[in-house]
């Protein structure tokens, strides 16, 4: 069983809920991991107290021209559909970051002018907490293919015997918000009470909808402003609860420490808790 | 061939400040001075690769000169590798006035990428 934690805007509460959740089920005997698949910036790490485990390369595939086997019978040209490979007259120009391994061009190519090799992306990385694990991928800088790492770190954590995956989601509704929610049997949207926080989860919301994914709501940093009102009547029973905006939890998050001990996140967790032990009984 | 970004197939046009997406390229035949469109509207709100499209398809209609405003890093490594030579045109003066100053060696001939790439 896998759920997600995403919010459309960044700074919402993604990895905040995924955190306290990773901490809550275990305490519940949950046999629990978290896979932190904001792989451009992972942090999920930094509210635990972890040893490492390990670390492996990941990897992508990308073309690599080769001249000398070129007859120039430009059945590539213009293939692309991502602009990663421009065939020119007696040469070609190939753009790394931006192929998706789509296959087209090796394809095409019947000389063995354009051939599939590996190229780093970045690394997989795992750690221990309390018997949890925690998995992570890091995306070399300057690198595009999110993607591919977040279904590595992916494979990796569903390799391990669970009872349950917790996902911390990239912000934003695009590939690497998909790819993380694809195969999550829950998703529990952070929506944050501000203007920003609305809009970009009402976006994200969209897309879960539009996949016909089963997703739940929390209202975070609750202000109860004016603005959120029609948000919260819209989606009124998908809401299974609220965390107001309070000093002690930001100041404490601020120290890299959760708050298992307040009052409306216990609520939260609970409600979370329940939703999974259902769903699960209805897998069984 | 000269090739000049514009905002219509009018010698007229003011020349475009964008590349890869530019409204389209006016194409001038250097020997017979004809000149024809080639339409980039394809281009305009491709998500991103819109410069490396363009440089292709400028390559590929045998552009050896192109006068326009900003071209970005991706769009000109691929120019410069099919060897076209790029100058940075007036965007407040007309396609045909770029033209005559591209032929009287008053365009100045860019060596690198003169703005930053959308992706």
């Amino acid at each position: 069983m896998t759920i997600s934690f995403a919010s459309g805007k960044g700074g919402a509460g993604k990895t905040f809920l995924s955190a306290h959740s990773l901490d809550f089920f275990l305490k519940k005997g949950t046999k629990v991991a978290l896979a932190d698949l904001d792989v451009e910036e992972p942090n999920s790490k930094i509210f635990f107290d972890i040893e490492d485990l390990s670390k492996k390369e990941a990897f992508a595939y990308v073309p690599e021209f080769i001249k000398e086997n070129c007859t120039e019978c430009n059945r590539c040209l213009g293939l692309c559909k991502f602009n990663a490979f421009t065939k020119l007259p007696g040469s070609a120009i190939i753009f790394k970051q931006m192929c998706h391994d789509c296959g087209l061009c090796y394809y095409a190519c019947k000389n063995g002018a354009i051939v599939r090799t590996k190229m780093r992306i970045g690394e997989v990385k795992s750690y221990n907490y309390n018997g949890a694990k925690i998995f992570e991928g890091l995306l070399d800088i300057g690198m595009e293919q999110g993607v591919v790492l977040i279904k590595q770190v992916k494979k990796e954590a569903l390799a391990e015997e669970l009872e349950l995956l917790i996902q911390d989601s990239a912000p934003g509704t695009s590939c690497s918000f998909v790819e993380t929610i694809s195969e999550s049997d829950i998703t529990f949207m952070s929506i944050e009470d501000s203007p920003m926080g609305i809009h970009d989860g009402e976006i994200a919301i969209k897309v879960l909808e539009e996949m016909k994914k089963d997703f739940y709501i929390i209202i975070n940093k609750d202000i109860e402003s004016n603005y959120s009102q029609g948000f919260r009547k819209k989606f009124n029973e998908k809401i299974i609860a609220t965390i107001p905006e309070k000093k002690e939890i930001a100041s404490r998050y601020a120290e890299k420490k959760l708050s298992p001990e307040d009052a409306d996140i216990k609520k939260a967790m609970n409600e979370i808790f329940s939703i999974v032990e259902k769903k699960r009984g209805e897998k069984k | 061939m000269i090739v000049l970004t514009a905002f219509e197939n009018n010698l007229e046009s003011k020349l475009d400040p964008r590349f890869g997406r530019a409204s389209g390229f006016i194409l001038v035949d250097q020997e017979t001075n004809n000149h024809s469109w080639l339409e980039n509207s394809q281009n305009i709100n491709s998500a991103h690769g819109a410069g490396i499209q363009a440089a292709s398809n400028v390559v590929q209609n045998g552009g050896k000169v192109l006068i326009t405003g900003a071209i970005g890093p991706k769009a000109f490594m691929v120019l410069n590798e099919a060897k076209v030579e790029i100058f940075t045109g007036d965007t407040s003066k007309s396609v045909a006035e770029n033209i005559e100053d591209f032929k009287a060696n008053r365009l100045t001939k860019v060596s690198s990428a003169t703005t930053v790439g959308l992706g």
